[in-house]
């Protein structure tokens, strides 16, 4: 094995079928073969993409054990193969480092089993006498349990993300997925852009229709008091009043775009993206606990390995079914999310086009039409925010 | 630091925000509901395919409500928007007896949702106008509200298509939401 062809490995994207299943690893004792196994075999069924992520997918179907190795590695020697004692050496360090401090309560009332997953080496001898005195610290102790629990959670995907970056550690990845992702992300910024521009224009027409009424009331008072041009600048207060009543009603329907676009993009966006985050947090658990579960793989088999296995292949499990979950949330609301985004902006660019087309044609009624049509209702100028919701 | 300030002025200054999930049977009237709050006026309404949103600003609460189609088949897809729903309007066509059970039957297992624990719940017992139409005593029986444990709630009669008890019912609700 080549230490260019290892290190492509380990920095490789090893992309999952379509159903998101990246191999169930037998408990039995060829579990690491039959893992490798399970691997590639998944790799070649999934990858429907073509010649190229399954010549991929092979090479790497023999360097997995590499890949998590310098992946556990990573805190020690950057490069080279490393024993797999001497990595446990050091993931055992920074284990003890990392975990809360633990209290001679906890060693002493903390259960046998499962709630120290990973880290019960070095209090196994647990003892199962309880005095009352520490029964009524057993609250206490739970608490201590979920902080470590968090704790441990938070060491495995800092860990897990750290590698990822340093392109040490292998990612889930679907790829069809994160596209249609990035491209809600990119029409996001787009729309948001959209948005800001069309305030940006709101603001602007409100200036000048309050310009065109300030102008409209100076003509009007000029005409009363200037006989000999009393016409003219009658003819021109009346031009600015109705230019100025039209420019409302385009204000309205404009301020009606802004606010829907602003619903679509900061409401109906948004809560898709906060699914989606969840997801990606989900994923990178899931990644945290499989690498988890590859490098314990790897190691001696004694009994309490076993144990210690069997606790791995349950927590992989079950972040596996929430990442599963998580992603087909994801795509689902993904579909609803495009159905609502072109139902409303084909609505808002309609009424948008023909309210400022009508405008700028000096269409007064077809203007109000379109006004009608959306069934937009105009604030009363000057009243500022009292919505009419209140009126009532 | 900065994130930190805006969102403290936010809160002492900014409107408060409410998100709203409107769900209930297919044609109790939602959409109705959701356009009359929002443009004031009766829409044409098809069944909802999908969900609509609008943002309705009431007593300087910004309420966001979620409108998700009601057809048996679409029903599983409610969970979806379960995320951070602080309130939870229910209608209820008040007329359709046959399919109350089949209401009640779809509030019940909403709520059991983890994700609805801290939501309020409303109902709008709407289409009050019709002559048939259950009183909300009735609505509140078959609904099984009074045994209803660790649950803000509260029965609204309504009538969506001239306006009556929407209000009243956004009341509530932000009267509860200041009081949290």
């Amino acid at each position: 094995m080549t230490e260019s062809i290892m290190s492509k490995a380990a920095t490789m994207e090893i992309p999952i079928n379509s159903n998101g299943d990246t191999g169930t690893l037998p408990e039995d004792d060829g579990l690491e073969q039959a893992a490798k196994m399970q691997w590639s075999l998944n790799e070649k069924v999934g990858s429907s993409r073509g010649g190229r992520d399954l010549q991929q997918v092979m090479v790497s179907g023999p360097n997995l054990n590499e890949t998590s190795i310098v992946s556990g590695g990573y805190g020690g020697a950057a490069e080279g193969i490393i024993p797999t004692s001497s990595v446990k050496e050091l993931r055992m360090k920074a284990r003890r480092s990392s975990v809360p401090p633990r209290t001679s309560v906890s060693s002493h009332t903390a259960g046998p089993s499962h709630e120290c997953k990973g880290s019960n080496m070095h209090h196994s001898s647990s003892s199962s006498s309880l005095t009352p005195d520490e029964m009524s610290r057993g609250v206490a102790v739970e608490k201590l349990e979920t902080v470590k629990k968090w704790g441990l959670n938070t060491y495995k995907c800092t860990k897990q993300m750290l590698s990822e970056r340093f392109g040490r550690a292998s990612r889930t990845v679907d790829l069809e997925l994160e596209a249609q992702i990035e491209v809600l992300r990119d029409t996001k910024r787009k729309y948001e852009n959209v948005l800001r521009l069309a305030r940006a224009l709101t603001n602007h027409f409100y200036n000048m229709v309050q310009t065109q009424h300030a102008l409209g009331d100076t003509f009007a008072d000029l005409s009363q008091k200037s006989p000999e041009l009393r016409d003219e600048f009658g003819y021109n207060a009346e031009t600015q009043k109705l230019l100025c009543k039209n420019g409302e009603t385009l204000l309205g329907a404009v301020n009606f775009f802004v606010s829907s676009i602003n619903t679509l993009v900061n409401k109906t966006m948004e809560d898709t993206l906060m699914t989606i985050k969840m997801f990606e947090s989900a994923r990178l658990e899931f990644d945290a606990y499989r690498s988890d579960l590859e490098e314990l793989s790897l190691g001696p088999r004694d009994a309490v390995a076993m144990a210690r296995i069997d606790d791995a292949q349950q927590e992989y499990q079950v972040q596996k079914d929430k990442y599963e979950r998580l992603r087909s949330d994801v795509i689902i609301k993904l579909k609803f999310l495009e159905e609502n985004k072109v139902k409303v902006m084909h609505k808002q660019l309609l009424l948008f086009h023909n309210a400022i087309s009508a405008y700028f044609a000096g269409n007064q009624q077809q203007l109000e039409q379109t006004l009608k049509q959306f069934n937009i209702k105009l604030r009363p100028p000057g009243a500022d925010k009292p919505s009419w919701l209140e009126e009532q | 630091m900065g994130i930190t300030l805006s969102s403290v002025f936010q809160r002492l200054f900014g409107k408060k925000q409410m998100r709203i999930l409107m769900v209930g049977l297919d044609a109790a009237g939602k959409t109705t509901i959701l356009y009359k709050l929002k443009l004031g006026e009766i829409v044409t309404t098809i069944p909802t395919i999908g969900f609509n949103v609008e943002t309705v600003e009431y007593r300087n609460i910004c309420f966001t409500v979620w409108d998700v189609g009601g057809q048996d088949k679409i029903r599983p897809l409610w969970r979806h928007y379960f995320q951070n729903t602080q309130g939870l309007i229910f209608v209820v066509d008040s007329n359709d007896k046959e399919r109350a059970a089949e209401s009640a039957d779809e509030l019940a297992k909403m709520l059991q949702e983890d994700e609805l624990k801290d939501a309020l719940l409303l109902v709008f017992a709407n289409k009050q106008d019709l002559p048939n139409a259950m009183s909300v005593s009735e609505i509140t029986d078959k609904l099984g509200l009074q045994g209803m444990r660790n649950r803000e709630w509260y029965v609204q009669a309504t009538c969506a298509t001239q306006g009556t008890g929407l209000y009243e019912g956004l009341d509530w609700l932000s009267n509860r939401l200041s009081q949290r």
